[in-house]
């Protein structure tokens, strides 16, 4: 596959997707970048927004196998990786696969689950396997983790973990739908449009996990200009160096940022890299990477904030400015 | 992109002047030309064998209404023919059917046009005064209101404006300008704009001291500024001789020259010159930076070094052209710079192939605007230009409802700007109207256009040209307007008078097709008369009241003026107070307007200020290059803004302090700190001074260290730093 049957094939996807989802092309974009990069997304957002829904219309549409798994406090890990059982009628144990043995994974709410459930994921969404009695297995390919999680409340609510959170290749902000857009909502909603039942929206499957497959490795023909990697480096140094960013981003993040601007080349068409493709996606790599000085917080600078600072110093390569 | 900034900026103050100069209406003359014949007309007109001669002379007489001339008292005018009584026009089917009034009927289905023109006309937004029952009428149209009655009918607004106390100047209902006077009360000339109060040139003693001293003084600014810029460029022409860097700065990197080229112009030819180089890929990036400065220089985009190119590409949304043609350059450009694609004379060429358009557009643009403003500046002072729209005001005492009539009827109507000089050959009909201050020859350019066969309608609100038109304006009880007797067929016709003024005939040759009548309805006197000359002919009126946007909403005054514009002339000109206000060259209305003096200071502020701005149109320079500053420098800087906050004392203490540290290091090593005795001594011994000398200096600087706030003597303070200097440099250098 080569990057201009990449750019048609994701231009279908979001196409496709736009016909349940109003108004969200810039987070379809967004979640179907990081999936094509091998990255895992959070979406955060307030209930209502369509989140689930996006979840669920993007595996329609890619054709992969979902699974939701709806995070509770009484969430075990074993719940989420499943566990060994023991057969009476064998008279051995056998490994049950918990939900996570799937290529698409919505994890809803995921800040409701303590900390060690949530840790649970962490081996998943690293190493695409889960270990279990001291026997790793596989998940299936492709493996993407979407999760969710509300910003307001804060009630029983479990934040994740440093560790957990760089995991995510992305985090994407729900917002409120514009007034067109809600219209639309609305007036797909009073001709019958059912979010519980995509199939009668005629939502097609536009993609197979085998396209899906070979559009992830199409990204390893996509040219990285040094250039790039040092506005890269740049950017994610600039996190560290930053007066309000207790800690910066870690390389995983640059590796995240390099990934995705690949795949925003290539969804472009391009079989080439430029500062506009890592510009466009470092706030969403960067933003949940980044810990803030309790001052700065106190001050109310948000990770967005810093970002976008630092994309207003760091200097583009080859321009004209 | 500073030099197309100002071109740019040159190009606009050039077309402002321009626009300026052309301000003044120029006229030129239009070829002198006989004047075509009249078409028919169903005016009502004698024939010229019915009209009585008369030697022009200027008595006053009195009207006679029996015969309906001017009788002069010469009993041998009562002899002469009178004008047949009755349709002057003989219709060719009274022979026919005399039981049935063709005359009478093509009247009214004449009416019945006129009636459905003024509809379409008065449709107008211009008029919408006439629906709008909220206007009100200004004080110069006000006597007018006694139309009110009559144009209710057509114009309820104005009729209720007019139940309204006037408006001083310009009020809302009216369009433009008016040129309107309150005639009787008023004179015409009055009427005229009134010129601006002269400004005293008397000035205060103090005022015009500093009001010279100003003067002077940016002279004088802006003359340093120029020798400056000279010098400037004496030093940036001469070698550079590289600066010997301050010892211990062999390690400091020098900063890495980076001089970002802003031209547009200078781009481009950088960009054409790698290319004849073979530098295909610095060149297409400085054909992408031209564009980029390009649209900077615009203000469409904000170049800043952390945008990207498609950040560029989205902040032109609002310019699809554009966007599109950006993007495809910084496509082919970014395709060089990070992809895999080479650089080649067909890229490059592909890329200018995308730039020059969008380069070129302003300068297309610009040279349009000022084609345009020429154009429309040449397209002013002609005299006699077709204009499918009404020129006159629109409101209730303006003539567009007149003209649009002509309009309607297919008449191309035209205004004169200039002096009256050649009339063209195409014009049929002219309208003199208003107050207007046509010289005498101007005059007699008209009436010998009439006398070759030209159509002249004159209705003065100032004094009529008496001995051209051998009539003048009397005040009359004029109170009913009625259509002369002669005139069975207009009897029916309703009209109003507004101004109690008539016409004093002295040439007895004239006709009277309007009579004004007392309350009465006695005592007729002529209120539009008419008469052949050579020819043409002419109509008169004693005022234009009759030819008002007011007038003609009224009754059944359009039936009438329309007729009395000789049918469907095919160009009309109407002359006004405006007509020969103009000059003969933008120049000469400068100069009317006083504005010479302006315009050659702006323009010689404007040279100066490009000259003294870099030579715009000279030899483009490179921006001088930055040099790392040696640390003398630095420290010369900070020695400046000390003595400038005069903190001599301060700058003395800190020095101290440091040097009695080093003092005590070099002479007293171990730490040892015994107090200042024992340092003089061990200095003295070192250096071999005069102990007592030593201890005074060391004294004197410990209290200044100690006391470093205190007010100082800069001469003093400096005096104590170079004896402490000298100590150091005695007990082992300066550092």
């Amino acid at each position: 596959m080569n990057v201009a049957e990449f750019s048609q094939s994701f231009r279908a996807v979001v196409t496709e997707m736009s016909r349940v989802l109003v108004g969200q092309d810039d987070i379809v974009e967004h979640v179907l970048t990081a999936s094509l990069a091998r990255g895992h997304v959070l979406i955060e957002g307030v209930p209502g927004l369509g989140k689930t829904l996006l979840v669920r219309a993007l595996s329609h549409v890619l054709g992969a196998g979902f699974k939701r798994i709806q995070f509770t406090p009484d969430l075990m890990p074993s719940d989420v990786t499943g566990g060994n059982v023991f057969d009476q009628s064998k008279g051995q144990f056998l490994f049950m696969p918990g939900p996570v043995f799937t290529q698409l994974l919505l994890a809803d709410e995921i800040n409701r689950a303590p900390a060690k459930t949530q840790s649970a994921l962490l081996e998943a969404m690293q190493d695409r396997s889960v270990t279990a009695d001291g026997e790793t297995r596989a998940l299936p390919e492709p493996f993407l983790v979407i999760a969710t999680q509300n910003p307001v409340e804060s009630q029983g609510t479990y934040p994740l973990p440093e560790a957990q959170l760089d995991r995510f290749l992305i985090k994407v902000h729900v917002t409120h739908p514009s007034q067109a857009a809600e219209q639309q909502i609305l007036t797909n909603y009073l001709h019958g449009f059912d979010p519980a039942n995509l199939d009668r929206v005629g939502l097609q499957q536009v993609l197979s996990v085998e396209q899906l497959l070979e559009m992830q490795r199409t990204l390893n023909s996509v040219r990285v200009d040094p250039e790039i990697v040092a506005y890269v480096t740049d950017i994610v140094g600039r996190t560290r160096s930053h007066r309000a960013v207790y800690l910066g981003a870690s390389p995983r993040a640059s590796i995240g940022l390099l990934t995705t601007a690949r795949a925003r080349a290539a969804a472009e068409g391009r079989d080439f890299v430029v500062p506009d493709d890592v510009k466009m996606f470092a706030p969403g790599v960067l933003r949940h990477r980044l810990l803030l000085h309790p001052d700065a917080e106190l001050e109310g600078t948000t990770a967005d904030d810093c970002v976008e600072g630092i994309l207003r110093e760091a200097p583009v390569p080859r321009t004209a400015a | 992109m500073r030099l197309t900034r100002r071109f740019t900026a040159l190009c606009f103050a050039l077309i402002v002047a321009w626009l300026v100069l052309a301000g003044g209406r120029g006229s030129s003359g239009v070829a002198f030309a006989a004047p075509q014949l009249a078409e028919p007309t169903l005016t009502p007109k004698p024939s010229l064998e019915g009209a009585r001669g008369h030697s022009a002379d200027s008595r006053r007489v009195q009207y006679d209404p029996d015969d309906g001339y001017y009788d002069d008292g010469d009993e041998d005018d009562d002899k002469l023919p009178s004008v047949p009584p009755g349709n002057i026009y003989p219709s060719p089917y009274d022979d026919e059917e005399p039981g049935y009034d063709y005359q009478r009927e093509m009247e009214r289905s004449r009416k019945r046009k006129v009636e459905g023109d003024l509809g379409k006309v008065l449709k107008d937004d211009h008029y919408d005064y006439c629906r709008d029952l909220e206007s009100r009428v200004e004080a110069g149209e006000y006597p007018l209101c006694k139309l009110k009655e009559a144009a209710k009918a057509r114009c309820p607004g104005f009729a209720a404006a007019c139940d309204k106390p006037p408006v001083e100047g310009k009020g809302s209902l009216v369009g433009g300008d008016s040129k309107r006077t309150t005639r009787g009360e008023k004179k015409p000339e009055e009427a005229k704009p009134t010129p601006p109060p002269k400004v005293s040139s008397d000035m205060s003693g103090a005022a015009a001291v500093v009001f010279w001293a100003l003067l002077f003084g940016l002279a004088a600014l802006l003359l340093f500024s120029v020798a400056r810029n000279f010098r400037r460029e004496d030093i940036a022409e001469k070698p550079e001789q590289p600066e010997k860097p301050d010892e211990g700065d062999e390690f400091v990197p020098r900063a890495k020259r980076s001089i970002v080229e802003t031209d547009v112009d200078r781009l481009l030819a950088r960009a054409r010159a790698a290319a004849q180089a073979g530098n295909f890929d610095q060149a297409m990036s400085d054909a992408h930076a031209a564009l980029l400065r390009y649209l900077d220089g615009n203000g469409l985009i904000e170049l800043h070094h952390s945008r990207t190119n498609g950040e560029y590409a989205r902040h032109l949304r609002e310019h699809p052209e554009l966007q599109a043609a950006f993007r495809a350059s910084a496509r082919e450009v970014e395709a060089v710079q990070f992809g895999a694609s080479q650089s080649g004379a067909e890229g490059f060429r592909r890329v200018m192939g995308r730039i020059l358009p969008v380069l070129g557009r302003a300068a297309a643009l610009l040279l349009c605007f000022s084609l345009l403003t020429q154009v429309m500046a040449c397209g002013s002072s002609g005299p006699s230009k077709p204009k499918s729209t009404p020129s006159a005001d629109y409101g209730p005492g303006g003539v567009s409802v007149l003209q649009s009539l002509l309009i309607e009827r297919g008449s191309d109507v035209r205004h004169l700007d200039g002096k009256v000089g050649e009339i063209a050959e195409d014009v049929h009909t002219i309208v003199v109207h208003g107050p207007t201050d046509l010289e005498s020859s101007e005059w007699s350019s008209i009436m010998a256009w009439v006398r070759r066969g030209g159509r002249l309608v004159v209705a003065l609100d100032s004094d009529l040209p008496e001995t051209q038109l051998k009539a003048v304006r009397i005040g009359a009880s004029c109170d009913q307007l009625k259509v002369a007797a002669t005139y069975p067929n207009y009897s029916a016709e309703k009209l109003t008078a507004v101004t109690p003024e008539a016409l004093g005939l002295i040439d007895k040759s004239y006709w009277p097709i309007l009579e004004c009548h007392d309350a009465g309805g006695a005592n007729p006197q002529p209120y539009a008369v008419a008469k052949d000359l050579g020819l043409g002919s002419v109509v008169v009126l004693p005022s234009s009241d009759l030819l008002t946007n007011a007038s003609m909403v009224s009754d059944d005054h359009a039936h009438v003026v329309m007729d009395l514009m000789f049918g469907t002339p095919s160009v009309v000109v109407f002359i006004d107070t405006w007509t020969g206000v103009g000059e003969e060259s933008p120049f000469a209305a400068v100069g009317h307007g006083k504005l010479n003096p302006f315009l050659l200071q702006l323009f010689l502020l404007m040279g100066v200020l490009f000259w003294w701005k870099g030579r715009h149109f000279a030899k483009p320079q490179d921006p001088p290059e930055a040099h790392r500053r040696a640390f003398r420098e630095h420290v010369e800087a900070l020695g400046a803004q000390y003595a400038k906050a005069r903190a001599s004392r301060m700058a003395l203490g800190m020095y101290a302090g440091w040097a009695l540290e080093r003092l005590r290091e070099r002479c007293q090593p171990g730490g040892n700190r015994r107090g200042l005795l024992p340092l003089a001594a061990a200095i003295a011994a070192r250096t071999g001074r005069d102990e007592r000398d030593v201890t005074r200096i060391l004294v004197e600087s410990e209290s200044a260290r100690d006391a470093y706030t205190a007010p100082g003597e800069p001469t003093e303070d400096l005096k104590l730093m170079r004896e402490l200097e000298a100590l150091l440099a005695d007990t082992g250098g300066m550092r």
